[in-house]
């Protein structure tokens, strides 16, 4: 009986017992198959449980570390973006860098300089720089030094993690007017006028990259940046919405690598002046005794307001023309308005107008030249101070 | 051409400050051709550097090598501040409120001649034309 009871134990009970003896007894026989069965079968468990908690509390590490940091990068940003783009006179969204490498999402300059190459004191580039996988955001400073020269770009990485080449690089600044959005890509324009340059950061969640399988922790962190420039604020009205609003406005040529004040230079339209119903600005100005014309005197010229595009600013003077067969001035020419460039050689000769063409101040919209109707005439009265006659040259 | 009562104005009428009227050759300044600029006392005329980053000023559209006068070789613009005593010079600094283009040079023009005055209230242009010349106007924010 003791026997047949035995062989119809539990196994655990077996198992319990046979521990027992072995504690009680002395016995070192070791463990009996049936533990190590169940050792072998609960170890991957709970071996794999840890694994599994290990892997989400390091995974748990990368993401927070990585929102830290994009946090830390956006106060950093705010801070750095708000101050320039408050303190820019002219913007851009041009791909080429104004200062430094990488590709430009927004260029800002201010501190108006005529001896800087570029026209002001500071430029500052927004660019985004490819490192590895991932879209790093910097801003690079450059300043006038004298001359020809501008310091060596300062960079400060102020979005470590803006994007990576499985979700693209951050994209260009919103520039926003009372008019609309405008994207400045090809050209500078003043910062006069702009409500608001609204730049939005999306750092990359966790993303595949590379080698299927292959991840790179990500925040997904995003924050939206939003500057207003001084210039707006300060205005008062934006472009064209002023108590009288100009008819004609000065305009811009297209910015290029030969055109370095096309950003600041406006070119007076002198569309205004209609020479087709002879409108030809003539009056009867006077000379003096040393053969320098003198202004005619009011009100005998034509009084011109233009605004100055992208500016709260407005021009204003007035224009005449000296008189025909004056003493003084025998031959005056009349002048008529006109596009530039004035003179276009396609034979290549070289003689055409400089201005306008070949890239050099090209684009300048309505008629931004006063040109001369006949040739060889004088326009303006007066003589050539250095000239027997003004026929003889 | 006569220019006065220059003014740049902001949108409630005030003065604006650190303003530059910019005016220079629309055309080309070729051989028995001049153009000349005067300003108010007290806005003298300088350069407007057509490529600051070369430092390339006009190229040689005021060369003239028939007048005798000492002057670069590219760069000829000659200035004068008393056209009566014929004096004149290259303009080589600030001072200058009368300005004077000329150029025997037809062919091959590298440049071209832009001057700038700090808010002038009046803006004198003199063109004289074998062909036809021409000039244009502008403002430097």
């Amino acid at each position: 009986m003791r026997v047949g009871h035995s062989l119809h134990l539990h196994p655990v009970a077996a198992a319990r017992k046979a521990t027992r003896r072995r504690v009680e007894g002395g016995n070192e026989a070791g463990f009996t198959l049936i533990e190590l069965i169940i050792v072998v079968a609960i170890m991957p468990i709970v071996v794999g449980g840890i694994a599994v908690a290990l892997v989400s509390v390091l995974s748990l590490q990368g993401g927070v570390s990585n929102k830290l940091t994009n946090s830390n990068d956006a106060e950093v940003t705010s801070a750095a973006f708000n101050r320039d783009v408050q303190s820019a006179a002219v913007l851009t969204t041009e791909t080429t860098p104004a200062c430094g490498t990488g590709t430009q999402l927004l260029g800002l300059e201010w501190g108006a300089n005529t001896s800087s190459p570029v026209g002001y004191d500071t430029v500052v580039s927004y660019n985004t720089v490819l490192t590895g996988s991932t879209y790093a955001l910097v801003r690079q400073e450059c300043t006038y030094v004298s001359g020809t020269t501008l310091t060596s770009p300062s960079t400060l990485t102020i979005a470590h993690d803006a994007g990576n080449t499985t979700q693209g690089p951050p994209q260009a600044p919103t520039i926003a007017t009372n008019s609309g959005d405008v994207t400045p890509t090809n050209t500078w324009i003043q910062t006069q006028g702009i409500t608001g340059v609204t730049f939005t950061i999306n750092a990359p969640g966790t993303t595949e990259v590379g080698a299927p399988g292959t991840t790179v922790p990500g925040s997904g962190y995003s924050y939206t940046l939003v500057g207003l420039p001084t210039e707006a604020s300060s205005s008062g009205a934006p472009p064209g919405q002023g108590s009288t609003p100009p008819d004609y406005q000065c305009g811009y040529a297209t910015a290029n690598a030969l055109t370095y004040w096309a950003k600041s230079l406006c070119f007076v339209d002198f569309s205004f002046i209609n020479t087709a119903d002879g409108d030809q600005l003539e009056n009867n100005g006077a000379f003096g005794t040393t053969g320098n014309p003198v202004p005619p005197s009011s009100p005998a010229c034509q009084q011109v307001t233009e605004g100055i595009t992208n500016t709260p600013y407005t021009l204003s003077f007035c224009i005449s023309e000296a008189a025909n067969n004056t003493v003084s001035n025998p031959k005056v020419g009349p002048v008529t308005p006109a596009i530039i460039p004035t003179y276009y050689d396609p034979g290549g000769d070289g003689s055409e107008a400089y201005l306008g063409n070949n890239g050099f101040y090209t684009g300048i919209p309505g008629d931004p030249s006063l040109y001369q109707w006949n040739a060889g005439l004088s326009s303006g009265g007066g003589t050539c101070p250095r000239c027997t006659s003004p026929t003889s040259r | 051409m006569y220019i006065t009562d220059i003014q740049v104005t902001d949108s409630v009428g005030h003065p604006a400050n650190d303003w530059n009227l910019v005016t220079g050759d629309a055309e080309s300044t070729d051989t028995n051709e001049y153009i000349q600029w005067q300003t108010n006392t007290g806005s003298p005329l300088t350069v407007f550097a057509d490529n600051p980053a070369t430092g390339e000023q006009y190229g040689n559209d005021c060369y003239d090598t028939s007048t005798g006068i000492a002057s670069d070789a590219n760069d000829g613009l000659l200035a004068l501040n008393d056209p009566s005593a014929g004096n004149t010079t290259t303009l080589t600094s600030s001072g200058w409120t009368d300005v004077e283009c000329e150029a025997s040079q037809q062919l091959d023009k590298t440049g071209t001649i832009m001057l700038q005055a700090t808010a002038p209230t009046s803006l004198t242009v003199t063109m004289k034309g074998a062909g036809l010349q021409a000039f244009f106007l502008a403002v430097f924010l």
